[in-house]
């Protein structure tokens, strides 16, 4: 729902509320034809706009104006004072709708008047290693926003910035696109000179990370291993992932972006990591958060939905839902590592049975929440939208959707007309009713055979005997007093999740092509050597040897990038080269292909 | 779904759990609790059996036990939907009930009681009264559940909660008898949206086929809260088995 600050909360979607009642408090659309913002921010930040309005916009004159520097979890005091508002025939009334959100009372755009001048002062307390400067203006969205200049001071760095910008040592020039349908805000985040002790600054790759140096540690581990990310978003969104990205743990308690999130991704590049969850989560989960994260500072970067989801976020997060799904294969270590985070509800995925169960359940296009439809699984439902419109239509799809997407205009006020846009586009490709957009496969015969790629796999008796085994030895004995600590407690420390390390499984060694020839079954997305005698390795075996895949990725899963293999061999083939699996069969193993490979096979 | 209010109390024609003018409410005072319960009377004789037991609940009790009573003298015990157990309601609290499958294909049934007067971010204290199979109660496989402990399913809820909740600690656990009944207790408390400090109680009952999970919050900056509060939990009864 932060799509409004171009944030996007992984967990905890709090602040809708706090917008939807930011925005009626601003008022409407705006009637000026032009107007000029000056911001002045002492004695440490200046921050000077032009933004301007469109000439069509219509309505009442009332913007708000929320400038803030958020240092997180900083103790000292970083203190806002609003010194003025005037426009061009004087000083304005206003109203401090709250510590940092100035909203002009009197302005009246149809007497000549275009420029408008805010002043406030900031006083900063930095103590922590990273703060985040936003700014934004809102009164319908529409606000051009050509140029910004920030001075900052002497010492701190420049860790992000968005828009694009010219970073000098002091002073950042931000140029904004011409296209305007967001509400576009000012990002930057800095960190000071001094990133204060018990704190690091580490690069890994692309990554720039941040914070308490076990914590970083941590993130560290997580990131070395996620060279996968490039393509699983490749070959699931078509879309890149930013070049580089900050990583900064930190503790988001005091923080105001819904302080129940696991984590959170801000243009264009930042991720903010509730250290917390950080501290108690296994390395598979960090992975999977990450990859989530990430994905959505793709589709921010990118811009993939224009305005269409504003405040529609089941959409955003089902996006991003997919792509961490679509990275499982790479992120954990063995299928029983995996098992256990799906048996006790640690991944954004269902069973079939538990996906039918979840269609009892109306679907929650605001992610409210509650004992019965808790917002976790909202998300996961949403991914599920996504895997099916990928699983009918490839990554070529995606990109047509999203192309789509972007002419798409939002009401920005009513969020069943955006997810009725969002619906209908999905559906203008897909062919299906509604219902079965919202709910794949839900009157299906064979339903748990049609979801087999939305979902993962039925528990076996082995998975729950590794639950049983997990909860009777590695699940703290509460109830024994083990640790319970009084009126005045530590912090509990939950215990990883992940079981004892295995010998590493995955990705599988190629060790042979002996047998790859030899397929007798249909391959789609979404299959396993378990459901299919070993024949996924053996398909990937062999697109292996024809130069189609990475030897790496021999795992006994059909996923993207399998797919990608498989297409780009059948192009290269003559077998087929265009069209869905569900059509064509471009993309799958059917008969046809299975007789070409194992004609090629032999040669 | 019903909704139910202090209205009910009153004998005002209404019933929580049935059709409205089915029954009459009579209200008896049965081991220092209000109960409802139903049986048909012919209607002339409504209003005067209201009136009569309006002076029996309101009356007697202070005549008799003085203001102790008193305080409490607006509760009622509020049955849920299957007839099972019961709860104290708080007078101007209101009852929501609904019943749903859970993803994991369990019947559970809900119970929510919440402080009429509390809206959105202003709700400041609330109970849920939940009940469903120990596999619909801790979200797991039924042959898992079935091995493991009734003690190690408890611990696995509270790492659950733990989890995924912020600023978490667990002030106390315990395993009690009241009432004839094994109860699984664990007071805790955690951060929630709007920085305010939560204090969160979960009991767990397993009762026959059925596992009853009574969660209730509240604030931490209402202390005077929790007597109202850990009453309301404590009160759970069973009206058959």
């Amino acid at each position: 729902m932060y799509v409004f600050l171009q944030k996007t909360i992984h967990v905890r979607l709090g602040l809708l509320i706090a917008f939807a009642c930011t925005f009626l408090a601003i008022g409407g659309s705006a009637r000026a034809v032009s107007q000029n913002v000056n911001i002045t921010i002492t004695p440490d930040f200046k921050a000077n706009g032009l933004w301007s309005l469109p000439a069509d916009t219509k309505g009442v004159n009332a913007y708000g104006f929320n400038e803030k520097l958020e240092n997180f979890g900083a103790t000292g005091v970083t203190s806002y004072r609003f010194r003025s508002a005037a426009n061009d025939k004087g000083p304005l009334t206003t109203t401090d709708e709250a510590s940092t959100i100035i909203v002009p009372n009197t302005y009246t755009s149809d007497s000549g008047i275009k420029n408008l001048y805010i002043t406030y002062d900031i006083t900063t307390a930095l103590t922590k290693p990273v703060a985040l400067y936003e700014f934004w203006v809102a009164g319908g969205g529409y606000f051009f926003s050509p140029k910004v200049t920030i001075t900052y001071p002497r010492g701190w760095k420049v860790l992000s910035v968005w828009p694009s910008a010219t970073v000098t040592d002091q002073s950042i020039s931000i140029t904004y696109p011409t296209d305007t349908a967001y509400v576009s805000p000012v990002l930057v985040a800095f960190t000071p000179a001094d990133i204060g002790s018990g704190n690091t600054i580490k690069t890994v790759g692309r990554y720039t990370l941040i914070g308490p140096v076990a914590s970083v540690a941590k993130l560290e581990a997580a990131v070395s291993g996620m060279a996968f990310l490039d393509d699983v978003l490749a070959t699931s969104l078509g879309i890149k992932a930013p070049e580089k990205i900050v990583v900064y743990a930190a503790d988001l308690t005091s923080v105001d972006v819904g302080y129940e999130a696991e984590a959170l991704a801000a243009k264009p590049n930042v991720v903010l990591y509730n250290k917390e969850f950080l501290d108690k989560q296994a390395l598979w989960e960090v992975k999977s958060i990450l990859a989530h994260e990430v994905a959505h500072l793709a589709e921010m970067d990118q811009r993939l939905f224009k305005g269409a989801t504003y405040i529609a976020p089941w959409f955003k997060e089902g996006v991003a839902v997919f792509v961490e799904n679509q990275a499982r294969p790479y992120i954990f270590s063995n299928a029983k590592e995996q098992s256990l985070a799906d048996l006790t509800n640690r991944t954004h995925m269902f069973g079939a049975k538990e996906l039918k169960n979840r269609y009892d359940r109306p679907f929650d296009y605001l992610f409210e929440g509650g004992v019965g439809s808790p917002v976790y699984d909202a998300y996961t439902h949403s991914g599920v939208l996504l895997a099916d419109f990928y699983t009918r239509l490839g990554v070529d799809g995606m990109v047509k959707l999203f192309s789509v997407l972007k002419g798409k205009d939002a009401s920005q006020v009513n969020p069943l007309h955006d997810s009725d846009v969002l619906v209908s586009t999905l559906a203008s490709f897909t062919k299906l009713p509604a219902d079965e957009q919202m709910f794949p496969h839900k009157n299906s015969k064979n339903f748990e055979q049609d979801v087999i790629a939305l979902v993962h796999p039925e528990y076996s008796g082995a998975d729950t005997d590794a639950l049983v085994q997990y909860i009777q030895q590695s699940v703290p004995k509460y109830l024994d007093g083990a640790v319970t600590s009084g009126a005045s407690p530590t912090p509990i420390t939950a215990p990883s999740l992940a079981p004892s390390p295995l010998p590493a499984s995955s990705p599988r060694a190629v060790t042979s092509v002996a047998g790859a020839c030899v397929l007798t079954r249909t391959l789609v997305l979404g299959a396993r050597d378990s459901a299919t005698g070993g024949e996924v390795s053996k398909l990937q075996t062999f697109l292996v040897k024809a130069g189609h895949l990475n030897a790496d990725l021999v795992t006994g899963y059909f996923g993207n990038m399998t797919q990608a293999a498989v297409r780009a061999w059948q192009s290269a083939s003559g077998i087929v080269s265009s069209g869905t699996p569900a059509t064509t069969g471009f993309g799958a193993i059917g008969p046809k292909s299975r007789a070409a490979l194992a004609s090629q096979c032999g040669k | 779904m019903v909704n139910a209010s202090e209205r009910d109390v009153a004998g005002a024609g209404q019933n929580a759990s049935g059709p409205a003018n089915a029954y009459t409410d009579a209200i008896f005072l049965k081991d220092g609790y209000f109960c409802f319960w139903h049986f048909r009377m012919p209607s002339t004789l409504k209003r005067a059996g209201v009136i009569v037991l309006f002076f029996v609940v309101l009356t007697v009790p202070v005549i008799t036990f003085g203001t102790a009573i008193q305080t409490y003298a607006f509760d009622m015990e509020y049955l849920n939907e299957s007839k099972t157990a019961g709860i104290l309601r708080p007078k101007y609290w209101t009852v929501t009930e609904e019943k749903y499958i859970a993803t994991n294909g369990a019947t559970r049934r809900l119970v929510v009681l919440k402080d009429q007067a509390e809206q959105g971010s202003r709700i400041a204290k609330y109970v849920y009264l939940i009940s469903s199979t120990p596999s619909g109660i801790f979200d797991l496989p039924v042959p898992v559940v079935t091995r493991v402990s009734q003690k190690d399913l408890v611990n696995y809820y509270i790492d659950q909660a733990l989890r995924s909740s912020v600023g978490a600690r667990v002030i106390s656990a315990s395993i009690k008898d009241r009432n004839g009944e094994k109860v699984y207790s664990v007071e805790w408390s955690r951060l929630s949206a709007g920085k305010i400090r939560y204090r969160v109680f979960d009991e767990f009952i397993f009762h026959g086929d059925t596992t009853y999970q009574v969660h209730a919050e509240y604030s931490e900056n209402f202390p005077v809260l929790r007597e109202r509060i850990t009453r309301i939990v404590q009160s759970i009864r069973f009206i058959k088995n």
